[in-house]
């Protein structure tokens, strides 16, 4: 894999572009304040803006690295507030595999944003970075972020069984992946 | 989880124990130096004595309430110093989970040895350690290591394609697990 960083992604509705320090205000209100939104992810709901803004200027920090990707979806009928993040959870340069994670503002639901930024991704892993496969897990309870990863095309690999502990509770895992083979043939 | 690192645990037709300095002897000959024992293993087949010399006063020299590396004996044979092994591989104390890792010398194949030593050390994790979770992860081209794991009661979840890197083959990696209710 040749690493690329959190190039700058549009699509048809949406803009994925590396988070800047202003941008904490609305991740705050639009999804790292509640619950519902938070409640499969690993970090807690963020219960004072001070803390978004901390971990976004972490991220701004270290948006010049070329291994190091996280987005703001920016959705463009909405003005250049983000509305939720995709990110790299974990890669492994030997393997050359990527893991994807992602979460969104509950008013966004249901609407495929998710999905039209994660196929964004795949294409940019596959076709620009050089990945053999992508791949993202999700808690067996949240079935509708299984949902989005079916409609990109990956395959369903199995439940791994109190595989984490989240908020102090074992939480079992789907783990899904699509190869690169699979991606060229069905694109 | 209460640590308690490698006691001896006795079964049926086995005695689980420790590594000793001249066990090494045995752990060559009778299974490290073996390519079809190794194969799917992530380590390579030895190929001099001195190696497994080396391997063995490692591991004794490891022990402590965190190493969990059981040497594979009979209860019948005391010749025998070694047939095999089964270890910790990784282990999730968060999570309360651990990953064990086995193998066995190939004439002592198919009788349900493997079997009686890997459920007795998941029971020991499970009630004297405080596991919650035991699983074993292996290449998917070696079902024979699933068919143990089956034989302990554990369930098959899933195999994660592409998922590791052993000895310069991308391998699928089936995982089967077994909870501590589930006995």
């Amino acid at each position: 894999m040749i690493h690329k960083g959190t190039k700058t992604i549009e699509t048809e509705r949406i803009i994925l572009r590396p988070f800047k320090t202003t941008d904490a205000q609305a991740m705050f209100y639009n999804w790292a304040s509640d619950d519902e939104v938070t409640k499969y992810v690993t970090w807690p709901t963020h219960t004072d803006i001070s803390v978004t803004r901390l971990i976004v200027d972490t991220w701004v920090n270290h948006s010049d690295e070329e291994n190091y990707y996280q987005w703001a979806v920016i959705l463009k009928e909405n003005g250049d507030e983000p509305i939720g993040s995709m990110s790299v959870v974990e890669y492994n340069d030997m393997l050359e595999n990527i893991e994807i994670g992602y979460c969104i503002g509950k008013k966004w639901w249901g609407k495929g944003i998710v999905t039209e930024a994660f196929a964004a991704l795949i294409k940019f892993f596959f076709e620009e970075v050089g990945a053999e496969k992508v791949c993202a897990r999700h808690d067996v309870d949240n079935p509708a972020s299984g949902k989005v990863m079916q409609k990109c095309g990956l395959k369903f690999e199995g439940v791994i069984r109190r595989e984490l502990f989240v908020k102090g509770k074992p939480r079992d895992l789907a783990h899904y992946s699509i190869l690169k083979e699979e991606y060229l043939t069905d694109k | 989880m209460q640590h308690k690192g490698t006691k001896t645990i006795e079964t049926e037709r086995l005695v689980l124990r420790r590594f000793e300095t001249d066990d090494a002897k045995d752990v060559y000959n009778n299974w490290a130096c073996d390519d079809d024992v190794n194969r799917y293993m992530t380590s390579t087949s030895l190929t001099d004595p001195s190696q497994a010399q080396k391997a063995v006063d490692s591991w004794a020299a490891r022990y402590n309430d965190e190493f969990y590396h059981w040497n594979i004996t009979f209860k019948a044979d005391p010749t025998v110093k070694s047939a095999g092994f089964v270890c910790v591989v990784s282990n999730d104390d968060d999570a309360q989970k651990a990953e064990l890792g086995y193998c066995i010398g190939k004439k002592w194949w198919n009788k349900g040895y493997m079997t009686e030593a890997v459920k007795a050390v998941a029971d020991y994790l499970f009630d004297q350690v405080g596991y919650n979770r035991v699983e074993v992860q292996y290449d998917a081209d070696n079902p024979a290591s699933g068919r143990v794991a089956q034989k302990c009661g554990m369930q098959y979840e899933g195999t994660l394609r592409q998922f590791m890197n052993n000895k310069g083959k991308i391998c699928d990696i089936a995982v089967c697990s077994i909870l501590s209710e589930e006995r």
